[in-house]
């Protein structure tokens, strides 16, 4: 498409004589079939996006697999509803992630299961994405999440940078009544035991280095206190 | 409760039967059967492990498995290709003698096939391999990153104590230690090892000029290049450069070595040239095409050492060396040999030496011939080479031989010099150095000879009094040049100017220069090379001839305003010369005695008049200033008439002489034509130095073609009491008759005048030298001895280089006249400038 079109003149013979190969790159699709076979959800996605930004779809398309034989890809343990969050972040860059009169708690699409998908098919970009939509869904309007990490911990490695903005929240945010919940208690040791390690990590942060200024008085921790007798310091004071 | 609220259902797996699976898939890539595989179910189940936190055990795995598949399947393949030739060949030193080229080749070709397409198949399958495992990877990587950022010294420790290479260089590490590490049989070589033999062994058939698969080899050490000595894979720990490399580099030097001695006994100079660049070439290219572009500056130095650096001086010194190249005009093979040094050192050390050398042999036989025509001659063009006699044209032929020699020296110089530009400009492509080491060389020729001073000024002496005559401007232009060219080089430039001065005061006075115009020219040219106090005296010397035609003509007007339309008088015309420019002594002749009893010469009434008269009409234009008539430089132009000269009938003849001979002739002008006079007789009638008396009777009367007078007894010799009378039976039939005049032409001076020059010269260096060491020290007041010596020596360069001794002498003379004292307190000797 020239810019200034005066000075283009078409020969007919040049127009005749490109090469089908030579045609700019026309965009093709695969299916991806998602979900549980009673309730899969066919996507068809342009191949190059995948490709793009997610190593999964890189590789399984690329060598002589199966998948890039067929052009079907099955991803059958994810659930159409966040799938569609991930094809739609793929075309627009957004996260489109709240639906009209929605009540369920966490709303769907659950974020955290959309940062699991990310991790799934290893698409930093829309992991990034899905813990920004996270962070704008709950530090921004006040509201604390209180179950993301039953999703996170189990489908997360130990570094994952999820985790530490699960923890984040729960240390900075968390009531002590939410600590008392019993559903937390089960199988979350993993969880518990990053809050508070990140508990302890903000109090040596907010103390600096005074570390022993909470030691007011030895006695505190001596039994004498208790049984209204001098403090050895003072009886050995003489000998001494 | 929690299970249920998770999006992705992760049911507890089995390690076992999962990795089950997955083994069962990677035999399959293994067996390229991939294509049934389904890339997601496999990636799901590593992935799963992974998260399972049994990454770690799945690592080791496939770790497991990589090492089991290729000590098995791939090492049987490839074993199973080192046939007997190849065993003969990496087996010992003689391997490669015992079996043909034909079958050693086939058998190493399809060694390296094979090796080469286990190496890609591993690639292949590792890649995909890597993408089923590439959760574990990316979790590895998270895990290093973070571990590269803690602060936790303990975890530090304990993490990069575990850390692992990721599962595709330990894939890589696998085919290293299970396959290139392997023995081909029991106490066999390593693998490895006869790679690099077998590589090589082709390599030397490329060489040795057979067809070989480039790209075969090229992939085999793609294959070293990908590989490292260790899982850490430092770039210095390249297969390729630990194993291939240095061997390939050692066997390298070898052949060339032997290669190089081959070629300068069995072919010429030329061809060894050619020859080492085709094989620099060819290494660069080979490095190119068959191994790794990373070697070519390293077999470069290898192949430039071996065929150049350490053969260079032997092939410069051969007999088809330079040497023969210069004298057969081989500007191609001189090139190449230019062009080999120049790769290895930019200075050229070798070919310049070798250029010098010749350039002085060359310069030393052009001297030597000239020295050797210059003195063959057993009688020297001295005073007594005119009026015998010995025909005339016999002793002119001998003066000629002398300048001939004179000329020819200049001009064998100059073609020397020409013929090393031309060398210079085609096959040394303008090089700096090597200019330098041709003009330094040609310089030292040049002044090695030690009458070139005395040679170059004779040369353009010659060209301004002949050589320019039938010449376009362009040429003498080029003429000019050339004898600039030679001057530049000279150092003694203050020979030159005395030989120069003299040389031009007989041009100007004997009015032999063809033109005034080219002489000017050659002045401005020297002035702009050797500057203007060079040029001063010379440059006066045309003044003089300027001034001294206007007072000519101006006398000549005053006679005329006299009034005295004498038409039998004496026409005068008069040179007047300052005398601290001209070299006057260039006319005189052998005795210094004669000097004063010129001034005292008897002139005929007639002569006598016109002499008063001018030296009344100088004195009334420059008052004070003294005229000291030269009369041995004059010449006059006489008629005369013989009564039988033509046919027995009277002719007048223009007479055209000496001042001398004038005054002899003119005495017999008054004497019956019978009367004859003895030579005491016409000194004390002339008062002309006995000895140029002698020699213009000689011209006069023993000279047959100006024989005007007859003498008696008739011999060669002018002898006390001889008797001249004047010639009735002269007979010519040319009207216009000049007397040849002795030592009118330039030419080489005679062992003594040189001797006299000489002398000369050293005096006025003396002068220079002392004014040279007076301006200094005024300048400076106190110096060291050493500090003086050099700076003495830079202030005169352009002059011309004094001897050291001289100025050591001349330093003492000025102590002892008190211009400078020794300072006695001094650590090193020094001097102190006394106002």
């Amino acid at each position: 498409m020239p810019k200034r079109k005066a000075e283009v003149k078409l020969e007919p013979k040049a127009v005749a004589r490109r090469k089908m190969e030579d045609a700019p790159h026309r965009p093709e699709t695969i299916a991806v079939i998602v979900g549980a076979p009673e309730q899969e959800q066919i996507f068809n996605v342009h191949t190059d996006l995948l490709i793009k930004h997610s190593n999964f779809f890189r590789a399984a398309l690329s060598n002589d697999w199966k998948e890039s034989r067929s052009r079907r890809v099955e991803l059958r343990d994810v659930e159409p509803e966040h799938f569609e969050v991930f094809k739609d972040f793929l075309y627009t860059g957004f996260v489109y992630c709240s639906k009209a009169g929605d009540s369920t708690d966490p709303p769907h699409p659950r974020l955290a299961c959309c940062w699991v998908l990310g991790e799934r098919v290893l698409c930093t970009a829309f992991k990034d994405a899905a813990s920004d939509a996270f962070l704008d869904k709950y530090a921004f309007h006040n509201k604390t999440p209180l179950r993301a990490q039953f999703d996170i911990y189990p489908n997360s490695t130990e570094r994952s940078c999820i985790r530490r903005l699960l923890v984040d929240f729960a240390a900075h945010t968390w009531h002590v009544d939410f600590f008392r919940r019993e559903e937390l208690a089960e199988d979350n040791a993993a969880f518990i035991v990053d809050v508070a390690i990140r508990l302890v990590e903000i109090r040596n942060r907010s103390e600096g280095k005074k570390n022993l200024q909470w030691i007011v008085d030895r006695c505190e921790y001596h039994e004498h206190v208790s049984e209204k007798k001098p403090c050895y310091l003072e009886t050995f004071r003489k000998a001494r | 409760m929690a299970n249920q609220r998770q999006g992705l259902n992760v049911p507890d797996i089995d390690f076992e039967t999962t990795w089950g699976v997955l083994e069962k898939a990677f035999l399959e890539i293994h067996t390229k059967n991939a294509s049934a595989l389904s890339f997601e179910e496999l990636y799901r189940n590593a992935y799963k492990i992974v998260l399972k936190k049994k990454g770690e055990e799945l690592y080791n795995k496939v770790a497991e498995f990589e090492a089991r598949w290729l000590s098995s399947e791939v090492r049987m393949k490839i074993v199973a290709t080192i046939t007997p030739p190849l065993q003969l060949l990496t087996e010992g030193s003689g391997g490669r003698a015992l079996s043909s080229t034909a079958e050693r080749r086939t058998a190493g070709e399809n060694f390296l096939r094979t090796l080469k397409e286990s190496w890609e198949d591993h690639g292949v399958c590792m890649g995909m391999l890597t993408d089923v495992l590439m959760y574990m990877v990316s979790t590895q990587a998270q895990q290093h990153a973070a571990n590269d950022g803690t602060d936790l010294e303990k975890d530090r420790v304990y993490c990069t104590d575990h850390r692992q290479p990721s599962i595709f260089a330990k894939a890589m590490g696998l085919f290293r230690d299970q396959i290139l590490g392997s023995l081909d049989r029991p106490n066999g070589t390593q693998l490895a090892e006869s790679l690099t033999k077998v590589i090589l062994d082709q390599i030397q058939m490329d060489r040795d000029g057979e067809k070989i698969d480039q790209h075969l080899i090229k992939a085999n050490v793609y294959m070293l290049e990908g590989l490292y000595h260790s899982d850490q894979e430092v770039e210095e720990e390249k297969l390729y450069l630990q194993l291939f490399e240095p061997h390939f580099l050692s066997t390298s030097a070898a052949f060339y070595r032997e290669e190089g001695e081959r070629l300068l006994k069995e072919s010429d100079a030329g061809t060894y040239c050619k020859e080492a660049k085709r094989r620099i070439d060819e290494e660069s290219d080979r490095c190119r095409s068959t191994i790794s572009e990373s070697t070519t500056p390293k077999i470069q130095k290898v192949v430039e050492d071996e065929l150049i650096r350490h053969k260079m001086k032997g092939l410069i010194e051969m007999d088809s060396g330079v040497q023969y190249m210069i004298d057969n005009d081989k500007f191609h093979e001189l090139g190449l040999v230019f062009e080999l040094e120049s790769r290895v050192d930019a200075r050229k050390p070798e070919l310049t030496k070798a250029i010098v050398s010749i350039v002085q042999d060359m310069g030393a036989a052009i001297n030597k011939a000239a020295e050797t025509t210059s003195v063959a001659p057993p009688a020297p063009a001295g005073q007594d080479d005119a009026g015998e006699d010995k025909p005339k044209a016999g002793s002119t032929r001998q003066i000629n031989q002398q300048t001939a020699a004179a000329l020819k020296w200049v001009e064998d110089v100059l073609a020397l010099k020409e013929r090393f530009d031309v060398f210079w400009k085609t096959s040394f492509n303008s090089d700096q150095t090597i200019s330098t080491a041709l003009t330094r060389s040609i310089s030292e020729v040049i002044n090695a000879f030690n009458r070139s001073s005395e040679y170059i000024s004779l040369f353009i002496d010659e060209n301004m009094k002949k050589g320019i005559r039938d010449k376009s401007e362009a040429e003498i232009d080029a003429t000019l040049e050339q004898a600039i060219v030679t001057l530049r080089y000279l150092q003694d430039k203050d020979i030159f100017e005395t030989y120069y001065k003299k040389h031009l005061c007989k041009r100007l006075l004997l009015k032999k220069s063809q033109s005034i115009d080219v002489e000017k020219q050659m002045i401005s040219r020297m002035k702009i090379e050797l500057g203007n106090s060079f040029t001063l005296k010379l440059e006066a010397m045309f003044k003089d001839m300027t001034l001294s035609e206007e007072l000519t003509g101006g006398y000549r007007s005053h006679i005329a305003r006299l009034g005295q339309a004498d038409t039998k008088r004496v026409d005068l015309s008069i040179n007047v010369l300052t005398s601290m420019t001209w070299p006057l002594e260039a006319f005189r002749g052998a005795g210094e005695d004669e000097r004063e009893s010129r001034n005292n010469l008897l002139f005929p009434g007639s002569i006598e008049r016109i002499k008063t008269g001018f030296e009344r009409f100088y004195a009334e234009r420059y008052s004070g200033r003294k005229l000291t008539w030269q009369t041995n430089m004059g010449d006059a132009d006489m008629k005369a008439t013989f009564p039988r000269s033509r046919n027995g009938k009277p002719m007048t003849h223009d007479i055209n002489c000496s001042t001398y001979g004038m005054l002899i002739l003119l005495l017999f002008n008054d004497l019956p034509t019978t009367q004859s006079l003895t030579l005491e007789e016409i000194q004390a009638k002339t008062n002309i130095p006995l000895n140029d008396l002698k020699r213009n009777l000689q011209s006069l009367a023993v000279a047959p073609k100006t024989r005007f007078l007859v003498k008696e007894p008739m011999s060669r010799e002018i002898n006390p009491g001889d008797r001249f009378r004047y010639n009735e039976d002269f007979s010519s039939k040319i009207i216009k008759i000049k007397v040849g005049v002795v030592s009118a032409g330039n030419k080489v001076e005679g062992e003594k005048e040189r001797k006299e020059t000489e002398k000369k010269n050293n005096d006025s260096r003396g002068f220079a030298i002392e004014a040279a060491v007076v301006r200094i020290m005024k300048q400076r007041k106190e110096l060291s001895h050493a500090q003086l010596l050099t700076e003495t020596l830079t202030v005169l360069s352009g002059q011309f280089r004094p001897d050291v001794n001289m100025i050591k002498k001349r330093i003492e003379s000025l102590i002892e006249r008190e211009y400078l004292e020794r300072l006695e307190e001094a650590a090193v000797p020094s001097y102190r400038y006394l106002a």
